[in-house]
């Protein structure tokens, strides 16, 4: 089937039979480097994207299920001021992510700062439920998630 | 993975493998291949059909007797992914299928691959006239990763040269497996290396084998070839702890010290053991501990059976030894009184200290890296109250709140192989000073953390900022062999190399003219200093040591291990950069903690309970780190050590608190159970 | 080995009509809401080759209706959505039961028609949501019923819906439960001998037990309540006497036995899982706190 969807702001045609899943479509498709495939059971959250605006894992979503939807990947988040203040929390932790695992925790956190202005421990666990790549752990992304919250409470509220 | 191709189209290729785990392959019968797919099994391999690490070796592709379930058959490549899923689907595959498996409890003597022992002085004869004798059997069952993080790689193979590109722990085994394999002269394979993800020590030895296929594949089409992991395969690609049982017998004197020890050990090495001499090495030598026992007898078979691959997982094993000489010496403690902190200070040899093989250590500092950690945690006082606790429960747990335990271990790890190496392959690295004063380190090794310690080493001894020092990316033609990148190699023995390149070059640095280049390699020690044979003398490049606490409760209602506090302790020689190795200490803890406790299938998906390296509770444990630097020299790994110790701490705590011997790795909800069931 | 997946149709209909006229004409397709259930078993599901209705684009599915006397949800409304709906609104066990489904990545697109109507297995928020005496509204072209969520599927696992018909609403009573709780360990489709889920319901006046709900779920097809059990312990003092406890346990002991569902470390769990809840019950909110 033919399915076409909005991928970092821009528009995406692609022949791929129905079942196909999300992060294979972006992988061998849209050539999108920040996807990976490691489980295929939505857990590793090697492929998480952003999908219509919420964390999703792209290896559950059908090829159908993405017409017309709007999907944000790592390389559009990067992109970002919300991304920068992540970085800039992973870099002042003095931690770097591996490829495989990059795009999933960035936009993890992102999703979690989205809901949460100022996130405890429980819901950031409970958001990082499932695998976590043994290049981090979780002590180190509570830290940055916690340091990001205060970063962009620092820019929406003035200095704190 | 980059795809860097441009104008080529890179075939997609997937393999097929087998659905019944023992039998005769009698035929595979392709579908009508479409133009431009095409299909090989081991008849169409132009080299050798094996892959070979150190000194075993394996069949790429199944020629006649099918050894386990998910061995490769066949692999089809073609223009469009899913017309190659589905063509491998429609192969015709026949088998003439044998039931009887080879099973790992009952095994004949056809089924042991290798045996090794080691002996000192007369066990039997002391055992026989022993004032006390303490036997326990030890279960650490096998555990398959998680997830894979291997990416697949991809093989293009024009004018007989043979590019790969995928990541790889060990390049240049991958390139002697491709050129046997493709029958090309070794230089004409070149492997390109880049960063690479963290692993489970899943890219060993598994790219070699997809960049064998996808460069067979890539000849015969003329096109580059990229063979990726397919769900189906799940058992070609990804690795597994391998299952061990340790049988131990001690005597034991009145003050309970252990006079002889007598251990057989099997392992679970599936179909086709790979590593084997170094694998049952490593675990005979963490199972010998770091006690003065004067009479020791070890012997570890490695068995083959009907399941897939089991090898390298996070090292070779070592720390199945360690847990169960750490387990069984916390149960001698138990029945003679003490407490497990109280009869390690009295049997752990002091300064002038040497292991059971007979390797003198120099600056073991045993003794005080234990007592720091028993009053870092509290532990003799906790111990001494979790012990009334239990002798004064009267009523069931249930309705009385959760139940607690405290635990200890102490031990080692080694850094670098043990066994001897072929003269081809050893661990090199090259420095180069240039004229802009940049460093770069030429290495075929990579690590994200090794590779910080590195630029940090070099920036120190040279005298110039770690910014300014470049780890070089390259590929097996213009960068030295450093090795396969496991046993903590990349920290201990590299850093080592790098060291030593970078004082030599700040001698020649007023004397000669830039650039100057220097290269250094690792050379085995000689059998003075370790006789793997004779298994005498040091058997690592160095030792890493620390000692752990476990405190833990008992959740009584769903029967889980909820893990209160970990403290650690840690000799590993010289610590370049603290944060970094905290970071991966807390890590490796957090690693162990669910493999030892939540699940005893770690593929299965954790979007139930709390995942993978977290645990169970909505809050994480209390860990304390401390990092004691008494050996300025050598810098050693440090993330095996929790792997190796913890295990054993915990189970000792859960003993504790239950009152219940437990012996069983992963201790799951089931096992413990099963347990306090009596079962 | 490969079924031809070439020539499957997708429905993506935008009303519950078009839904429901598609359902008439074509019965036995697949309907897809979520998909993350089924797309973790895509090799293995049988229904994956069926043709498939996409109910992503149907609005009228995935609205939350609040009154005073029930809270009124689309089958279609995500996870996430539900518990953003608020702790005040929802009841704890429900919440406490949509939030253990997975993390948020994943309960961002599942959703609650999905997790009540899959086949293979009770998931979650079925055992939670029978207590709570939830009904679902269940369409076909021309056609609506109401149908307690307790006669969906049968003792055997066996679904009363045919093959025309979708449900469309789940209506969930808001009574006054002062004693909630949920809590499930394990995957029910990946650990099936060993998951399990307890809910439990209870409404106490001055010292008095005068409701108690409890069932054992994510256990396969079907759940395990005993009404002995619940009636036992109806009208019983608070703190109740160990006798009492005993009492209670073997009627839920008996439920067990006659269900055959449960292997023997489920069976274990239950029984510490009462013998704990029993012995801690006060009379005041302890669970819901």
């Amino acid at each position: 089937m033919k399915i076409n969807f909005s991928l970092n702001g821009r528009n995406v045609d692609v022949e791929t039979p129905s079942e196909t899943r999300l992060s294979d479509i972006l992988k061998d498709n849209a050539k999108i480097g920040s996807v990976h495939t490691a489980c295929n059971k939505g857990e590793c959250r090697s492929c998480t994207i952003l999908f219509n605006g919420d964390a999703a894992a792209s290896c559950l979503i059908p090829a159908f299920e993405a017409r017309s939807s709007e999907i944000v990947t790592l390389e559009g988040f990067s992109k970002t001021d919300d991304y920068h203040d992540i970085m800039q929390a992973f870099e002042e932790t003095g931690t770097t992510l591996c490829d495989l695992c990059r795009g999933g925790t960035i936009l993890t956190i992102y999703s979690i700062l989205e809901r949460f202005a100022e996130p405890d421990e429980g819901q950031i666990l409970d958001a990082f439920r499932g695998s976590i790549c043994p290049c981090t752990n979780i002590r180190i992304i509570i830290q940055v998630v916690k340091k990001t919250a205060l970063y962009r409470r620092r820019k929406r509220f003035g200095r704190k | 993975m980059a795809r860097d191709y441009p104008g080529t189209k890179v075939l997609d290729a997937y393999i097929i493998a087998s659905t019944i785990p023992r039998g005769k392959l009698q035929s595979i019968q392709f579908p009508l291949l479409p133009e431009g797919y095409y299909g090989i099994t081991y008849k169409d391999i132009p080299g050798r059909n094996t892959l070979t690490a150190f000194k075993d070796s394996r069949p790429l592709l199944c020629e006649n007797i099918i050894s386990y379930k998910g061995e490769p058959l066949a692999v089809i490549c073609g223009p469009d992914k899913q017309t190659v899923l589905s063509l491998c689907r429609q192969t015709r595959v026949e088998y003439e299928t044998d039931y009887s498996l080879l099973g790992f409890n009952k095994y004949t003597e056809d089924q042991i691959a290798a045996e090794k022992s080691f002996t000192k002085g007369n066990v039997d004869k002391i055992l026989g006239g022993a004032y006390q004798t303490v036997e326990g059997k030890y279960h650490v069952h096998s555990q398959p990763a998680g997830f894979s993080s291997f990416q697949g790689v991809i093989a293009a193979v024009s004018k007989g040269i043979a590019t790969i590109q995928g990541e790889t722990q060990w390049p240049f085994q991958l390139r002697r497996c491709v050129a046997a394999v493709c029958n090309f002269p070794l230089k004409n394979v070149r492997v390109k290396i880049g960063k690479f993800n963290p692993t489970y020590d899943e890219k060993l030895v598994i790219p070699s084998l997809y960049a064998s296929l996808a460069a067979v594949l890539s000849l015969k089409a003329g096109k580059p070839v990229s063979l990726i992991p397919g769900e189906e395969d799940h058992a070609v690609y990804a690795v597994q702890r391998p299952e061990v049982m340790i049988t131990r017998l001690s005597a034991v004197d009145e003050k309970g010290k252990v006079l002889a020890e007598k251990a057989v050990i099997e392992v679970n090495m599936g179909a086709y053991p790979l590593f084997t001499d170094e694998l049952l090495s490593q675990i005979l030598i963490g199972a010998a501990g770091s006690y003065i026992i004067p009479n020791m007898k070890i012997t570890c078979r490695g068995i083959i059976t009907s399941e897939p691959p089991m090898n390298a997982f996070k090292g070779l094993s070592f720390s199945a030894g360690t847990f169960s000489v750490e387990t069984h010496f916390s149960r001698i403690a138990e029945l003679y009184g003490k407490t497990p902190g109280q009869w390690r200070l009295s049997f752990l040899p002091g300064k002038k200290a040497y292991l059971p093989t007979g390797g003198i250590l120099k600056d073991f500092h045993g003794k005080t890296l234990l007592q720091k950690v028993l009053d870092n945690s509290d532990f003799n006082r906790k111990y001494a109250a979790y012990e009334l606790l239990r002798k004064n429960r009267k009523q069931g747990p249930i309705g009385k709140g959760n139940i607690r335990g405290i635990g200890l271990s102490f031990g080692f790890t080694g850094n670098g192989p043990t066994i001897k190496r072929e003269k081809n392959e050893t661990y090199s690295i090259k420095v180069r000073l240039d004229r802009d004063d940049t460093v770069t380190i030429l290495s075929s090794a990579y690590g994200s953390q090794s590779t910080a310690i590195w630029k940090e080493t070099a920036a120190a001894i040279l005298g110039t900022d770690p910014s300014s020092v470049i780890v070089q990316q390259g590929d097996t033609s213009n960068l030295p062999n450093s090795g396969p990148a496991f046993l903590s190699s990349g920290i201990s023995i590299i850093t080592s190399l790098v060291e030593k390149c970078c004082i030599e070059i700040k001698k020649q640095r007023f004397h000669h003219a830039l650039p100057i280049v220097v290269k250094r390699s690792y050379r085995m020690p000689g059998t003075r200093r370790w006789d793997p044979e004779k298994f005498k003398g040091l058997p690592f490049h160095s030792l890493s040591w620390g000692a752990a606490i476990a405190e833990i409760e008992i959740d009584p209602v769903f029967l889980r291990v909820l893990v209160r506090g970990i403290w650690l302790i840690i000799d590993s020689g010289k610590i370049y950069n603290k944060k970094i190795a905290v970071d991966a200490l807390e890590t490796s803890i957090l690693e162990t903690l669910t493999e030892t406790l939540i699940k005893d299938d770690l593929t299965l998906p954790s979007t139930f309970d709390t995942g993978f390296n977290v645990p169970l509770e909505r809050h994480l444990p209390l860990i304390s780190i401390e990092i004691e630097e008494t050996r300025k020299n050598t810098p050693g790994g440090i993330s095996g050590i929790p792997g190796s110790l913890l295990p054993s701490a915990i189970i000792s705590a859960v003993t504790q608190a239950t009152g219940i011997y437990f012996d069983t790795l992963p201790l799951t909800p089931e096992v413990l159970h099963t347990h306090m069931e009596g079962k | 080995m490969a079924e031809n997946r070439t020539g499957r149709n997708i429905f993506a209909p935008k009303s519950v009509s078009e839904l429901l006229s598609i359902k008439q004409q074509h019965p036995d397709t697949l309907l897809w809401a979520g998909g993350t259930a089924l797309m973790r078993q895509q090799n293995i599901h049988p229904s994956f080759s069926k043709d498939i209705i996409q109910l992503s684009g149907i609005r009228e599915l995935k609205k939350i209706r609040r009154t005073e006397r029930y809270l009124e949800i689309g089958a279609c409304v995500p996870i996430k959505k539900i518990l953003n709906v608020g702790q005040h609104v929802l009841p704890f066990a429900l919440s406490e039961a949509l939030r253990s489904i997975a993390p948020p990545h994943i309960r961002n697109r599942a959703t609650l028609g999905g997790n009540l109507c899959c086949r293979s297995r009770r998931l979650n928020t079925y055992s939670v949501l029978i207590l709570m005496d939830a009904i679902l509204e269940i369409r076909k072209s021309g056609k609506s019923r109401w149908v307690g969520l307790n006669r969906l599927f049968t003792r055997k696992g066996k679904d009363s819906i045919q093959d025309n018909e979708v449900v469309t609403r789940i209506r969930i009573p808001l009574n006054v439960w002062n004693l909630q709780y949920f809590t499930a360990v394990g995957d029910p489709f990946y650990d099936p001998f060993n998951a399990i889920s307890f809910s439990l319901l209870m409404e106490t006046h001055k010292g008095l037990i005068s409701q108690v709900r409890f069932a054992v779920g994510n256990i396969g097809k079907t759940i395990v309540r005993s009404i002995d059990f619940e009636s036992y312990l109806t009208e019983k003092k608070l703190k109740l006497r160990p006798k009492e406890i005993d009492n209670a346990v073997e009627y839920f002991k008996k439920a067990m036995e006659q269900t055959e569902v449960l292997t023997s470390f489920q069976k274990e769990r239950t029984i510490r899982f009462i013998l704990w809840f029993l012995h801690e019950l006060r009379d005041y909110n302890l669970f819901t706190e």
